[in-house]
């Protein structure tokens, strides 16, 4: 019996679908669920959620944050900003990317430099998902 | 017959074009209710899933946001009010300003301080002497996001200064396709409310595990949550708005579509009246020439 996952941003609801297998990034590290988990509650950092189909293929979301809930065979993904990787649009992300890179080098205050370091790491990981989901 | 044909024409014409311009927004508002409508539902299992989650702690360790659970200390009243940036949307408005007006009586008006979201009701607050402490517009659809986080963190601001002994929140709701009466919402101080909401679908306590302390897992859930208020208040009203805005252009178009056949009734009659008058003269000037 698959699991049943839904991601949900606050706007709207992103995707829902059965999975064997979800991937979450939590933030004290990335987490493997399979059904049959135990009642589970986490903070999930930015990153790429990764799902394993009943028919053995993947899909991968791009998610910035948010909170996660599994409890009877079910995960449910509240997050910040979801995408499905298949829908980034790699020029914009490569633009953020050098953007926040810029800023990085470019002497600013604490607050700029946290904020471009989390565009970087968002960009970073938008990528990555991208490339994830094209393989 | 002393009806002035040529100015009841033109006045014919004048109801014309604005019944034109009302069935227009009518038809405008529609389109856009039926769109903020579907976002409002859209924004729903978002909603829905972070009041399950708030509601699977058994006893929610409010301990874990003693800023936000503390008891109040000031005893000013911050409220929020969700009206419209534009009229000619019925009651929509006027309902939003009597309610101001009644809990400023019932708290005291010097004790009351406003965020305004919609500049309509917020000029006309200002106006009557409330504290109207911002006035914002509505945002773009795009800005939802960025807007519910700048107002979160204002709010969470107010909140910190210690100077508010409550944050409530205005906001007019729909029930089907009919306006509700716009209602007062807390938002802070928390009391417990959020875990009750869906308490009595949990058949048997779960043993949650939380993968980071369950405090933070509570704090950032309760966070989120009093963000999300924000914006679904704020996706209410609009879709809210539009109804009321869709009805009160139905009637305006009702309206002059009377108006404009009573006019033409006169009308008619008047030329009728004249036409007559001139074959009277005509026959009248022919039989005084054979006679």
């Amino acid at each position: 019996m698959p699991m049943e996952i839904t991601i949900a941003v606050p706007t709207h609801p992103v995707d829902s679908f059965e999975a064997s297998y979800v991937h979450l990034p939590s933030e004290e590290g990335s987490m493997g669920v399979l059904q049959n988990h135990a009642p589970l509650r986490c903070v999930l950092d930015t990153g790429i959620v990764t799902c394993r189909l009943p028919d053995a293929s993947e899909r991968a979301f791009f998610v910035s944050g948010g909170l996660a809930m599994i409890a009877d065979n079910k995960v449910l993904v509240l997050a910040d900003t979801a995408e499905p990787a298949e829908d980034i649009d790699i020029e914009r992300v490569r633009a953020a990317e050098e953007r926040a890179r810029k800023r990085l080098l470019d002497q600013t205050s604490d607050t700029d430099r946290a904020r471009a370091e989390a565009s970087l790491k968002r960009s970073l990981f938008r990528l990555k998902a991208n490339q994830a989901a094209g393989r | 017959m002393a009806v002035d044909l040529q100015k009841l024409k033109r006045k014919m014409r004048g109801v014309t074009s604005t019944r034109q311009v009302t069935r227009a927004l009518q038809m405008v508002s529609a389109m856009k209710m039926r769109k903020a409508q579907e976002q409002s539902e859209r924004s729903r299992v978002y909603r829905a899933g972070l009041l399950e989650l708030m509601a699977s702690f058994d006893s929610p360790p409010w301990e874990a946001v003693p800023e936000l659970a503390a008891a109040p200390s000031g005893n000013h009243v911050m409220l929020v009010t969700y009206g419209s940036d534009r009229g000619l949307c019925g009651p929509f408005n006027s309902n939003v300003l009597s309610a101001v007006q009644h809990l400023g009586d019932e708290i005291g008006r010097e004790n009351l301080e406003i965020r305004c979201v919609g500049v309509k009701v917020g000029s006309t607050l200002r106006r009557r002497g409330f504290n109207v402490v911002s006035n914002m517009r509505r945002p773009a659809e795009v800005d939802r996001i960025v807007f519910k986080q700048e107002v979160g963190r204002l709010l969470q601001e107010d909140w910190a200064s210690g100077k508010y002994r409550m944050i409530k929140i205005l906001s007019t709701a729909l029930r089907g396709m009919t306006v509700l009466k716009p209602a007062i919402g807390d938002w802070l101080p928390l009391a417990g409310e959020p875990a009750s909401a869906s308490k009595q679908e949990k058949g048997f306590a779960k043993d949650f595990i939380d993968e980071q302390s369950s405090n933070s897992v509570f704090a950032a859930a309760i966070r989120k949550h009093l963000d999300n208020e924000i914006l679904t208040a704020l996706m209410e009203s609009e879709a809210a708005e539009h109804v009321a805005r869709m009805i009160a252009m139905d009637n305006a178009t009702r309206n002059a579509e009377e108006l404009f056949s009573r006019l033409q009734l006169t009308f008619n009659k008047a030329r009728q009246a004249k036409i007559t008058q001139e074959i009277c003269e005509i026959v009248s000037g022919a039989n005084a020439i054979r006679a």
